[in-house]
Protein backbone atom coordinates (compact mmCIF):
# COMPACT_ATOMS: atom_id res chain seq x y z
CA UNK A 1 0.00 0.00 0.00
CA UNK A 2 1.31 3.62 -0.69
CA UNK A 3 1.97 5.34 2.01
CA UNK A 4 1.15 9.24 2.66
CA UNK A 5 3.70 11.66 1.41
CA UNK A 6 5.06 14.29 3.62
CA UNK A 7 4.80 17.62 1.76
CA UNK A 8 8.81 18.71 0.95
CA UNK A 9 8.07 21.84 3.51
CA UNK A 10 7.94 19.23 6.21
CA UNK A 11 10.12 17.23 5.29
CA UNK A 12 12.62 20.41 5.20
CA UNK A 13 11.79 21.41 8.67
CA UNK A 14 12.54 18.14 10.03
CA UNK A 15 15.72 18.26 8.76
CA UNK A 16 16.32 21.93 10.51
CA UNK A 17 18.62 21.85 13.61
CA UNK A 18 16.47 23.74 15.39
CA UNK A 19 12.84 21.96 14.48
CA UNK A 20 10.79 21.31 17.35
CA UNK A 21 9.79 17.62 17.57
CA UNK A 22 7.33 15.80 19.49
CA UNK A 23 5.36 12.68 19.84
CA UNK A 24 2.37 11.82 21.64
CA UNK A 25 0.90 8.22 22.45
CA UNK A 26 -1.54 6.71 24.79
CA UNK A 27 -1.06 3.10 26.41
CA UNK A 28 -3.37 1.17 28.49
CA UNK A 29 -4.18 3.91 30.66
CA UNK A 30 -5.74 6.39 27.57
CA UNK A 31 -4.30 9.03 28.42
CA UNK A 32 -2.07 11.02 25.76
CA UNK A 33 1.62 11.63 26.36
CA UNK A 34 3.65 13.31 24.60
CA UNK A 35 7.48 13.27 24.82
CA UNK A 36 10.24 14.87 22.58
CA UNK A 37 11.76 13.65 19.99
CA UNK A 38 15.24 14.72 19.40
CA UNK A 39 16.43 12.21 16.77
CA UNK A 40 13.01 12.13 14.85
CA UNK A 41 13.28 11.77 10.90
CA UNK A 42 11.73 11.05 7.56
CA UNK A 43 13.12 8.55 5.61
CA UNK A 44 13.08 8.27 1.72
CA UNK A 45 9.79 6.01 2.20
CA UNK A 46 7.82 9.10 3.55
CA UNK A 47 7.81 7.14 6.97
CA UNK A 48 8.98 9.17 10.23
CA UNK A 49 11.43 7.56 12.08
CA UNK A 50 11.50 7.73 15.63
CA UNK A 51 14.65 6.77 18.04
CA UNK A 52 13.70 5.50 20.99
CA UNK A 53 16.89 5.23 24.01
CA UNK A 54 15.18 3.72 26.58
CA UNK A 55 13.22 0.47 26.41
CA UNK A 56 11.51 1.49 29.85
CA UNK A 57 10.03 4.80 28.50
CA UNK A 58 6.53 5.55 28.16
CA UNK A 59 6.51 6.31 24.70
CA UNK A 60 8.17 3.12 23.88
CA UNK A 61 5.57 1.57 25.66
CA UNK A 62 2.58 3.15 24.26
CA UNK A 63 4.30 2.84 20.94
CA UNK A 64 4.53 -0.85 21.41
CA UNK A 65 0.53 -1.01 22.51
CA UNK A 66 -0.02 1.10 19.49
CA UNK A 67 1.12 -1.50 17.46
CA UNK A 68 -0.14 -4.73 19.03
CA UNK A 69 -3.70 -3.20 19.52
CA UNK A 70 -3.92 -0.80 16.12
CA UNK A 71 -4.76 2.55 17.34
CA UNK A 72 -2.41 5.77 16.64
CA UNK A 73 0.05 8.51 17.59
CA UNK A 74 0.53 11.67 16.99
CA UNK A 75 3.89 13.58 15.36
CA UNK A 76 4.37 17.31 16.11
CA UNK A 77 6.84 19.13 14.14
CA UNK A 78 7.11 22.67 14.21
CA UNK A 79 9.48 25.48 14.32
CA UNK A 80 9.92 28.85 16.79
CA UNK A 81 9.56 31.10 14.20
CA UNK A 82 5.67 29.84 13.68
CA UNK A 83 5.63 26.81 12.05
CA UNK A 84 3.36 24.10 13.13
CA UNK A 85 2.24 20.98 11.96
CA UNK A 86 0.54 17.51 13.52
CA UNK A 87 1.34 13.99 11.78
CA UNK A 88 -1.72 11.25 13.02
CA UNK A 89 0.51 8.47 12.14
CA UNK A 90 -0.04 4.44 12.14
CA UNK A 91 2.92 2.44 14.00
CA UNK A 92 3.72 -0.01 11.69
CA UNK A 93 7.66 -1.47 12.92
CA UNK A 94 9.57 -1.90 15.94
CA UNK A 95 13.20 -2.56 14.58
CA UNK A 96 15.10 -3.97 17.34
CA UNK A 97 17.90 -6.05 15.63
CA UNK A 98 19.37 -6.42 12.28
CA UNK A 99 21.58 -4.14 10.25
CA UNK A 100 19.04 -1.49 9.81
CA UNK A 101 18.95 -1.63 13.98
CA UNK A 102 22.93 -1.38 14.33
CA UNK A 103 23.49 1.69 11.64
CA UNK A 104 21.06 3.63 14.11
CA UNK A 105 23.17 2.63 17.06
CA UNK A 106 26.17 3.15 15.72
CA UNK A 107 25.41 6.65 14.48
CA UNK A 108 23.10 7.36 17.64
CA UNK A 109 26.37 6.74 19.62
CA UNK A 110 28.45 8.88 16.98
CA UNK A 111 26.08 11.53 17.77
CA UNK A 112 25.66 10.97 21.88
CA UNK A 113 28.15 9.37 23.29
CA UNK A 114 28.01 6.70 25.43
CA UNK A 115 24.11 6.04 25.13
CA UNK A 116 22.31 3.02 24.00
CA UNK A 117 18.87 2.12 21.24
CA UNK A 118 16.38 0.03 22.10
CA UNK A 119 14.01 0.53 19.16
CA UNK A 120 13.97 2.15 15.96
CA UNK A 121 10.36 2.61 15.73
CA UNK A 122 8.61 3.19 11.62
CA UNK A 123 5.51 5.31 11.25
CA UNK A 124 3.42 5.55 8.69
CA UNK A 125 2.12 9.17 8.42
CA UNK A 126 -1.80 9.06 7.34
CA UNK A 127 -2.51 13.07 7.18
CA UNK A 128 -1.16 16.25 8.17
CA UNK A 129 -2.70 19.20 9.77
CA UNK A 130 -1.61 22.55 9.32
CA UNK A 131 -1.42 24.53 12.61
CA UNK A 132 0.69 27.15 11.87
CA UNK A 133 -1.00 30.02 13.99
CA UNK A 134 -0.78 32.87 10.55
CA UNK A 135 -1.86 30.17 8.50
CA UNK A 136 -5.21 29.02 10.76
CA UNK A 137 -5.88 32.28 11.90
CA UNK A 138 -6.52 33.45 8.22
CA UNK A 139 -8.51 30.34 7.61
CA UNK A 140 -10.46 30.90 10.08
CA UNK A 141 -11.28 34.41 9.56
CA UNK A 142 -12.06 34.06 6.07
CA UNK A 143 -14.31 31.07 6.53
CA UNK A 144 -16.32 31.50 9.64
CA UNK A 145 -17.45 34.96 10.33
CA UNK A 146 -18.79 34.63 13.38
CA UNK A 147 -15.83 33.41 14.97
CA UNK A 148 -14.74 36.76 16.71
CA UNK A 149 -15.28 39.02 19.41
CA UNK A 150 -17.34 42.00 18.64
CA UNK A 151 -14.44 44.28 19.92
CA UNK A 152 -11.80 43.09 17.33
CA UNK A 153 -13.82 45.21 14.99
CA UNK A 154 -14.72 48.18 17.10
CA UNK A 155 -13.03 51.14 14.77
CA UNK A 156 -12.79 49.04 11.90
CA UNK A 157 -15.64 49.99 9.88
CA UNK A 158 -17.27 53.37 9.09
CA UNK A 159 -20.32 52.05 10.51
CA UNK A 160 -19.20 51.99 13.82
CA UNK A 161 -17.19 55.15 13.62
CA UNK A 162 -20.67 56.78 12.83
CA UNK A 163 -22.83 54.49 15.35
CA UNK A 164 -25.92 53.01 13.78
CA UNK A 165 -28.41 54.36 17.03
CA UNK A 166 -29.89 51.12 17.12
CA UNK B 1 -20.41 -28.29 15.81
CA UNK B 2 -18.08 -27.92 12.83
CA UNK B 3 -14.52 -28.68 12.73
CA UNK B 4 -12.48 -25.29 12.40
CA UNK B 5 -9.11 -25.68 9.99
CA UNK B 6 -6.25 -23.92 12.00
CA UNK B 7 -6.77 -20.60 9.99
CA UNK B 8 -9.89 -20.35 11.74
CA UNK B 9 -8.99 -21.70 15.00
CA UNK B 10 -5.92 -18.63 14.93
CA UNK B 11 -8.84 -16.49 14.00
CA UNK B 12 -11.43 -17.26 16.95
CA UNK B 13 -8.22 -17.21 19.35
CA UNK B 14 -7.36 -13.59 18.27
CA UNK B 15 -11.15 -12.80 18.75
CA UNK B 16 -11.41 -14.91 22.28
CA UNK B 17 -8.69 -12.86 23.97
CA UNK B 18 -8.82 -9.00 22.97
CA UNK B 19 -6.32 -8.37 25.49
CA UNK B 20 -3.70 -10.30 23.92
CA UNK B 21 -1.98 -8.73 20.70
CA UNK B 22 -2.64 -10.66 17.51
CA UNK B 23 0.85 -10.86 16.77
CA UNK B 24 1.91 -12.42 19.97
CA UNK B 25 -1.07 -15.38 19.03
CA UNK B 26 0.70 -15.79 15.83
CA UNK B 27 3.90 -16.45 17.28
CA UNK B 28 2.67 -18.67 19.70
CA UNK B 29 1.04 -20.47 16.95
CA UNK B 30 3.53 -20.91 14.33
CA UNK B 31 5.42 -22.46 17.59
CA UNK B 32 2.74 -24.35 18.48
CA UNK B 33 2.84 -25.60 14.70
CA UNK B 34 6.02 -25.05 13.26
CA UNK B 35 6.96 -23.84 9.74
CA UNK B 36 8.33 -24.82 6.56
CA UNK B 37 10.22 -22.53 3.66
CA UNK B 38 8.84 -23.05 0.26
CA UNK B 39 11.38 -23.07 -2.36
CA UNK B 40 11.07 -19.71 -3.62
CA UNK B 41 11.73 -18.64 -0.07
CA UNK B 42 14.83 -20.69 -0.30
CA UNK B 43 15.76 -19.32 -3.77
CA UNK B 44 16.14 -15.65 -1.62
CA UNK B 45 17.97 -16.56 1.38
CA UNK B 46 21.66 -14.79 1.34
CA UNK B 47 24.16 -16.80 3.09
CA UNK B 48 26.48 -14.09 3.90
CA UNK B 49 22.99 -11.93 5.41
CA UNK B 50 20.49 -14.93 6.76
CA UNK B 51 21.39 -16.80 9.56
CA UNK B 52 21.11 -20.15 8.55
CA UNK B 53 19.90 -23.67 11.24
CA UNK B 54 23.22 -24.15 13.64
CA UNK B 55 24.25 -25.80 16.25
CA UNK B 56 21.57 -25.77 19.11
CA UNK B 57 20.95 -27.51 22.59
CA UNK B 58 17.72 -28.85 20.84
CA UNK B 59 17.15 -30.41 17.65
CA UNK B 60 15.02 -29.48 14.62
CA UNK B 61 11.42 -30.72 14.68
CA UNK B 62 12.10 -32.47 11.66
CA UNK B 63 15.02 -34.20 12.69
CA UNK B 64 17.19 -32.36 10.47
CA UNK B 65 20.14 -29.99 10.44
CA UNK B 66 19.79 -28.64 6.61
CA UNK B 67 20.98 -25.28 5.68
CA UNK B 68 17.51 -23.12 5.92
CA UNK B 69 17.05 -20.07 7.76
CA UNK B 70 17.07 -20.49 11.76
CA UNK B 71 14.31 -18.56 12.51
CA UNK B 72 12.03 -15.46 11.88
CA UNK B 73 11.16 -11.96 13.37
CA UNK B 74 7.94 -10.20 13.28
CA UNK B 75 7.29 -6.41 12.72
CA UNK B 76 7.08 -5.55 16.32
CA UNK B 77 10.52 -7.08 17.26
CA UNK B 78 8.94 -10.41 18.43
CA UNK B 79 10.91 -13.51 17.65
CA UNK B 80 9.92 -16.68 16.78
CA UNK B 81 11.45 -19.24 17.12
CA UNK B 82 10.97 -22.38 15.13
CA UNK B 83 11.84 -25.27 12.77
CA UNK B 84 11.24 -26.73 9.99
CA UNK B 85 8.03 -29.40 11.09
CA UNK B 86 6.52 -32.37 9.04
CA UNK B 87 3.81 -31.63 7.25
CA UNK B 88 1.34 -33.70 9.20
CA UNK B 89 1.37 -30.83 11.75
CA UNK B 90 -0.09 -28.46 9.94
CA UNK B 91 3.21 -25.66 9.43
CA UNK B 92 2.94 -22.03 8.44
CA UNK B 93 4.38 -21.51 5.33
CA UNK B 94 7.42 -18.50 4.98
CA UNK B 95 7.11 -17.36 1.50
CA UNK B 96 9.19 -14.47 -0.74
CA UNK B 97 6.32 -12.09 -2.29
CA UNK B 98 6.98 -8.78 -3.93
CA UNK B 99 10.54 -8.47 -2.65
CA UNK B 100 10.00 -9.46 1.09
CA UNK B 101 9.71 -12.60 3.48
CA UNK B 102 6.00 -14.03 4.24
CA UNK B 103 4.23 -15.84 6.67
CA UNK B 104 1.27 -17.84 4.96
CA UNK B 105 -1.08 -19.83 5.85
CA UNK B 106 -3.27 -21.89 4.16
CA UNK B 107 -2.15 -20.00 1.04
CA UNK B 108 -3.25 -16.65 2.28
CA UNK B 109 -0.63 -14.22 3.37
CA UNK B 110 -0.63 -13.49 7.50
CA UNK B 111 2.55 -11.18 7.89
CA UNK B 112 5.61 -9.75 6.54
CA UNK B 113 8.54 -11.54 8.49
CA UNK B 114 12.21 -11.02 8.59
CA UNK B 115 15.25 -13.63 8.46
CA UNK B 116 17.38 -13.66 11.34
CA UNK B 117 20.71 -12.16 10.68
CA UNK B 118 23.53 -13.47 10.53
CA UNK B 119 26.30 -12.22 12.61
CA UNK B 120 30.04 -11.17 11.47
CA UNK B 121 31.73 -13.79 13.80
CA UNK B 122 29.99 -16.73 12.37
CA UNK B 123 32.34 -16.65 9.25
CA UNK B 124 35.32 -16.77 11.63
CA UNK B 125 37.65 -19.22 13.78
CA UNK B 126 39.17 -19.34 16.89
CA UNK B 127 42.57 -19.48 17.30
CA UNK B 128 42.74 -23.14 17.67
CA UNK B 129 40.71 -23.87 14.39
CA UNK B 130 37.11 -24.09 15.87
CA UNK B 131 33.91 -22.24 13.87
CA UNK B 132 32.69 -19.49 15.90
CA UNK B 133 29.36 -20.54 15.25
CA UNK B 134 29.77 -24.05 16.77
CA UNK B 135 31.14 -22.01 20.53
CA UNK B 136 28.44 -20.12 20.33
CA UNK B 137 25.01 -19.38 18.28
CA UNK B 138 23.08 -15.85 18.30
CA UNK B 139 19.02 -14.85 18.55
CA UNK B 140 18.73 -11.58 17.13
CA UNK B 141 19.83 -10.38 20.27
CA UNK B 142 21.06 -12.42 22.29
CA UNK B 143 23.96 -14.52 22.72
CA UNK B 144 23.77 -18.13 23.41
CA UNK B 145 26.27 -20.73 24.91
CA UNK B 146 25.86 -23.90 25.57
CA UNK B 147 29.58 -25.68 26.85
CA UNK B 148 28.53 -29.09 27.57
CA UNK B 149 25.85 -30.51 25.54
CA UNK B 150 25.74 -33.84 27.36
CA UNK B 151 22.94 -34.43 30.07
CA UNK B 152 23.85 -36.99 32.60
CA UNK B 153 20.41 -37.73 33.68
CA UNK B 154 20.29 -40.13 30.31
CA UNK B 155 23.48 -42.08 32.11
CA UNK B 156 21.16 -44.41 33.67
CA UNK B 157 17.94 -43.69 30.52
CA UNK B 158 16.40 -41.12 32.97
CA UNK B 159 16.39 -37.82 30.98
CA UNK B 160 13.20 -36.13 30.26
CA UNK B 161 10.56 -37.26 28.49
CA UNK B 162 10.25 -34.73 26.19
CA UNK B 163 14.09 -33.46 25.92
CA UNK B 164 16.26 -34.69 22.89
CA UNK B 165 19.24 -33.35 24.26
CA UNK B 166 21.72 -36.23 23.84
CA UNK B 167 20.56 -37.12 20.52
CA UNK B 168 20.61 -33.62 19.02
CA UNK B 169 24.32 -33.86 20.37
CA UNK B 170 25.18 -36.85 18.66
CA UNK B 171 23.40 -35.23 15.55
CA UNK B 172 25.76 -32.10 15.41
CA UNK B 173 28.94 -34.05 16.33
CA UNK B 174 28.45 -36.71 13.36
CA UNK B 175 26.91 -34.02 10.91
CA UNK B 176 29.03 -30.84 12.05
CA UNK B 177 31.78 -32.07 14.36
CA UNK B 178 30.56 -29.48 17.43
CA UNK B 179 32.45 -30.95 20.69
CA UNK B 180 30.74 -32.31 23.44
CA UNK B 181 32.39 -30.10 25.67
CA UNK B 182 34.37 -26.48 24.59
CA UNK B 183 37.43 -25.46 25.07
CA UNK B 184 37.63 -22.07 27.60
CA UNK B 185 40.24 -20.83 25.01
CA UNK B 186 37.62 -20.44 21.86
CA UNK B 187 34.52 -19.49 24.50
CA UNK B 188 37.21 -16.54 25.26
CA UNK B 189 38.12 -15.85 21.30
CA UNK B 190 34.56 -16.50 20.51
CA UNK B 191 33.29 -14.00 22.92
CA UNK B 192 35.94 -10.89 22.40
CA UNK B 193 34.89 -11.40 18.49
CA UNK B 194 31.23 -11.26 19.07
CA UNK B 195 30.98 -7.87 21.22
CA UNK B 196 32.81 -6.42 18.79
CA UNK B 197 29.54 -5.78 16.71
CA UNK B 198 27.53 -3.13 17.70
CA UNK B 199 24.40 -2.77 18.51
CA UNK B 200 24.29 -7.01 17.79
CA UNK B 201 24.01 -8.41 21.16
CA UNK B 202 22.25 -7.32 24.36
CA UNK B 203 22.57 -10.55 26.47
CA UNK B 204 24.29 -13.82 27.62
CA UNK B 205 22.63 -17.15 27.96
CA UNK B 206 25.16 -19.92 29.07
CA UNK B 207 23.45 -23.51 29.40
CA UNK B 208 23.97 -27.46 29.20
CA UNK B 209 23.19 -30.38 30.53
CA UNK B 210 22.78 -31.49 34.19
CA UNK B 211 26.29 -33.13 35.44
CA UNK B 212 25.94 -34.90 38.39
CA UNK B 213 29.50 -35.37 39.37
CA UNK B 214 31.57 -33.35 42.03
CA UNK B 215 32.11 -34.16 45.98
CA UNK B 216 28.36 -32.56 46.26
CA UNK B 217 26.32 -33.36 43.02
CA UNK B 218 26.41 -31.06 40.13
CA UNK B 219 29.92 -29.05 41.78
CA UNK B 220 31.22 -30.15 38.52
CA UNK B 221 28.77 -28.44 36.26
CA UNK B 222 28.65 -25.46 39.25
CA UNK B 223 32.40 -25.71 38.56
CA UNK B 224 32.21 -25.39 34.47
CA UNK B 225 30.03 -22.62 34.63
CA UNK B 226 32.20 -20.52 36.88
CA UNK B 227 34.99 -20.75 34.31
CA UNK B 228 33.08 -19.89 31.31
CA UNK B 229 31.05 -17.04 32.78
CA UNK B 230 34.57 -16.07 34.34
CA UNK B 231 36.56 -15.93 30.80
CA UNK B 232 33.28 -14.20 29.64
CA UNK B 233 33.60 -11.52 32.43
CA UNK B 234 37.19 -11.16 31.72
CA UNK B 235 35.94 -9.17 28.15
CA UNK B 236 33.97 -7.05 29.81
CA UNK B 237 34.24 -3.69 31.89
CA UNK B 238 31.67 -4.02 34.69
CA UNK B 239 31.68 -6.90 36.93
CA UNK B 240 27.69 -7.31 36.96
CA UNK B 241 26.72 -8.15 32.84
CA UNK B 242 23.47 -9.00 31.13
CA UNK B 243 23.18 -12.69 31.50
CA UNK B 244 21.46 -15.48 32.20
CA UNK B 245 22.16 -19.02 33.68
CA UNK B 246 19.62 -22.24 33.09
CA UNK B 247 20.91 -24.34 34.72
CA UNK B 248 20.07 -27.26 37.34
CA UNK B 249 18.21 -26.89 40.75
CA UNK B 250 21.76 -26.14 42.75
CA UNK B 251 22.18 -25.93 46.54
CA UNK B 252 22.27 -22.76 48.13
CA UNK B 253 25.85 -22.93 48.32
CA UNK B 254 26.76 -23.73 45.09
CA UNK B 255 24.37 -20.55 43.90
CA UNK B 256 26.03 -18.57 46.06
CA UNK B 257 29.56 -19.49 44.82
CA UNK B 258 28.51 -18.98 40.99
CA UNK B 259 26.94 -15.40 42.15
CA UNK B 260 29.72 -13.67 44.07
CA UNK B 261 32.42 -15.15 41.64
CA UNK B 262 30.88 -14.11 38.29
CA UNK B 263 28.91 -11.43 36.68
CA UNK B 264 26.12 -13.47 36.45
CA UNK B 265 22.10 -11.64 37.29
CA UNK B 266 19.88 -13.84 36.14
CA UNK B 267 18.76 -17.29 37.02
CA UNK B 268 16.78 -19.47 35.54
CA UNK B 269 16.24 -23.59 36.78
CA UNK B 270 13.85 -25.06 34.79
CA UNK B 271 11.17 -27.51 36.74
CA UNK B 272 9.47 -28.05 33.40
CA UNK B 273 6.19 -28.98 34.54
CA UNK B 274 4.16 -28.26 37.82
CA UNK B 275 3.07 -31.28 38.98
CA UNK B 276 4.57 -33.47 41.24
CA UNK B 277 3.38 -36.56 40.18
CA UNK B 278 3.86 -35.39 36.17
CA UNK B 279 7.28 -34.55 36.97
CA UNK B 280 7.99 -37.48 38.67
CA UNK B 281 6.58 -39.28 35.34
CA UNK B 282 8.41 -36.81 32.99
CA UNK B 283 11.71 -35.71 34.54
CA UNK B 284 12.52 -39.01 36.40
CA UNK B 285 16.71 -37.70 36.23
CA UNK B 286 15.30 -34.47 38.06
CA UNK B 287 12.99 -36.43 40.30
CA UNK B 288 16.12 -39.08 41.37
CA UNK B 289 18.73 -36.53 41.99
CA UNK B 290 16.80 -33.34 43.22
CA UNK B 291 12.98 -34.08 43.57
CA UNK B 292 9.80 -31.64 42.95
CA UNK B 293 9.83 -29.87 46.31
CA UNK B 294 13.72 -29.66 46.57
CA UNK B 295 13.57 -28.34 43.17
CA UNK B 296 10.93 -25.35 44.05
CA UNK B 297 12.99 -24.51 47.59
CA UNK B 298 16.21 -24.17 46.12
CA UNK B 299 14.43 -21.68 43.64
CA UNK B 300 12.81 -19.89 46.28
CA UNK B 301 16.25 -20.18 47.72
CA UNK B 302 17.60 -18.23 44.91
CA UNK B 303 15.70 -15.42 44.96
CA UNK B 304 17.60 -14.17 48.32
CA UNK B 305 20.84 -14.60 46.19
CA UNK B 306 19.93 -12.91 42.70
CA UNK B 307 17.02 -10.43 44.09
CA UNK B 308 13.33 -10.78 43.31
CA UNK B 309 12.78 -10.18 38.99
CA UNK B 310 15.78 -12.51 38.50
CA UNK B 311 15.19 -15.97 39.31
CA UNK B 312 12.38 -18.11 37.35
CA UNK B 313 12.23 -21.37 36.02
CA UNK B 314 10.71 -22.60 32.89
CA UNK B 315 7.76 -25.27 31.85
CA UNK B 316 7.13 -27.11 29.15
CA UNK B 317 3.97 -25.79 28.41
CA UNK B 318 1.46 -28.35 27.39
CA UNK B 319 3.19 -30.85 28.43
CA UNK B 320 1.29 -31.70 31.30
CA UNK B 321 -0.96 -32.93 29.11
CA UNK B 322 1.09 -35.69 27.46
CA UNK B 323 -0.71 -38.93 27.48
CA UNK B 324 -0.91 -41.26 29.44
CA UNK B 325 -0.45 -39.84 32.94
CA UNK B 326 -1.17 -36.34 32.17
CA UNK B 327 -4.08 -33.87 32.47
CA UNK B 328 -6.89 -34.64 30.18
CA UNK B 329 -8.78 -31.83 30.22
CA UNK B 330 -6.81 -28.34 29.17
CA UNK B 331 -9.12 -26.26 31.70
CA UNK B 332 -7.87 -28.33 34.99
CA UNK B 333 -4.32 -28.55 33.57
CA UNK B 334 -4.50 -24.47 33.01
CA UNK B 335 -6.15 -24.13 36.51
CA UNK B 336 -3.47 -26.39 38.28
CA UNK B 337 -0.28 -25.09 36.67
CA UNK B 338 -1.08 -21.44 37.14
CA UNK B 339 -2.12 -22.00 40.73
CA UNK B 340 0.96 -23.61 41.01
CA UNK B 341 2.98 -20.86 39.03
CA UNK B 342 0.74 -18.42 41.83
CA UNK B 343 3.14 -20.30 44.56
CA UNK B 344 6.32 -19.35 43.46
CA UNK B 345 5.43 -16.37 41.90
CA UNK B 346 4.25 -14.91 45.87
CA UNK B 347 7.65 -15.99 46.82
CA UNK B 348 9.69 -14.12 43.95
CA UNK B 349 9.95 -16.84 41.46
CA UNK B 350 8.91 -16.26 37.65
CA UNK B 351 7.69 -19.12 35.64
CA UNK B 352 7.24 -18.89 32.11
CA UNK B 353 7.10 -21.22 29.38
CA UNK B 354 8.25 -22.40 26.18
CA UNK B 355 5.33 -23.79 23.59
CA UNK B 356 6.01 -27.81 23.81
CA UNK B 357 7.38 -28.97 20.59
CA UNK B 358 7.44 -33.01 20.34
CA UNK B 359 10.76 -33.83 18.91
CA UNK B 360 11.41 -36.94 17.16
CA UNK B 361 15.05 -37.24 19.41
CA UNK B 362 12.61 -37.77 22.48
CA UNK B 363 10.26 -40.31 24.02
CA UNK B 364 7.74 -37.76 23.36
CA UNK B 365 7.85 -37.93 19.25
CA UNK B 366 4.67 -39.03 18.56
CA UNK B 367 2.43 -37.06 21.54
CA UNK B 368 1.04 -33.88 20.50
CA UNK B 369 1.04 -30.54 22.18
CA UNK B 370 -2.01 -28.35 23.45
CA UNK B 371 -4.52 -26.19 21.44
CA UNK B 372 -3.60 -22.46 20.71
CA UNK B 373 -6.58 -21.53 23.31
CA UNK B 374 -4.02 -23.12 25.69
CA UNK B 375 -0.77 -21.57 25.32
CA UNK B 376 -2.61 -18.17 24.77
CA UNK B 377 -3.97 -18.48 28.65
CA UNK B 378 -1.32 -19.67 29.57
CA UNK B 379 0.78 -16.40 28.25
CA UNK B 380 -1.86 -14.20 29.72
CA UNK B 381 -2.04 -16.13 33.10
CA UNK B 382 1.69 -16.48 33.65
CA UNK B 383 2.01 -12.60 32.81
CA UNK B 384 -0.84 -11.58 34.88
CA UNK B 385 0.99 -13.07 38.03
CA UNK B 386 4.29 -11.02 37.00
CA UNK B 387 2.21 -8.08 37.03
CA UNK B 388 0.22 -8.89 40.86
CA UNK B 389 3.45 -9.74 42.36
CA UNK B 390 5.85 -7.24 40.43
CA UNK B 391 8.05 -9.44 39.40
CA UNK B 392 10.19 -8.36 36.09
CA UNK B 393 11.57 -10.73 33.91
CA UNK B 394 14.32 -8.57 32.36
CA UNK B 395 17.20 -11.24 31.88
CA UNK B 396 14.46 -13.70 29.88
CA UNK B 397 12.54 -11.52 28.16
CA UNK B 398 11.91 -10.85 24.40
CA UNK B 399 15.27 -9.00 24.12
CA UNK B 400 17.07 -11.38 25.66
CA UNK B 401 15.92 -14.24 25.12
CA UNK B 402 12.89 -14.56 22.63
CA UNK B 403 11.35 -17.84 23.18
CA UNK B 404 8.32 -16.91 25.39
CA UNK B 405 5.39 -15.95 24.38
CA UNK B 406 4.60 -14.43 28.25
CA UNK B 407 7.64 -12.78 28.60
CA UNK B 408 6.66 -10.94 25.39
CA UNK B 409 3.38 -9.40 26.66
CA UNK B 410 6.66 -7.97 29.70
CA UNK B 411 7.09 -5.73 27.08
CA UNK B 412 3.95 -3.81 27.91
CA UNK B 413 4.50 -3.48 32.10
CA UNK B 414 6.17 -0.26 33.73
CA UNK B 415 7.30 -1.91 36.31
Amino acid sequence: MMTFVLPPAIVQLSRQGDALKFISTWGPEQVPYITASPHLSINDNSQIVHLELLETSRTNRDLLHSIWFDHKVTVFLGHPSDQSYVIPAKVVKSIVSGPVFQTHYISVREKLGDVGLVAVWILEPSEVFEETFSVRQEQEECRRLSYIHLDRLAGNTQLSKEGSGR
Amino acid sequence: MAILTPREKYVSAVQNHADIPSLIILKIDVQRRGLRYTDNALAHVDRSVHQLLGTNIFGSRDGMLLPVPESLILRDGTSIVASPTPLEYHPYEVDYMDGSFVLTDDGEVVEPVELWTKPGFYDRKTKRGIPMEYVFSARPQRLSISPYRYCHFWDNDKGCLYCDIVNNLRQDKRQLGVPTKLDIEDISDTFAAAIQEQGRFAGICLTAGSNTGGAEPFDVEVDYYIEVLQAIGRHLNRRKFPSQLVATAFSEKQLRRIYDTTGIIGYTSDIEVLNKELFDWICPGKAEWIGYEEWKRRLIQAVGIFGRGNVNTGIVGGVELAKPYGFKDEKAALASTLEEAEKLAEQGVSVIFTVWVPRPGSKFADQKNASLEYYVGLAGGLQKLRIKYGLAIDHDDYRRCGNHPDTDLARLALL
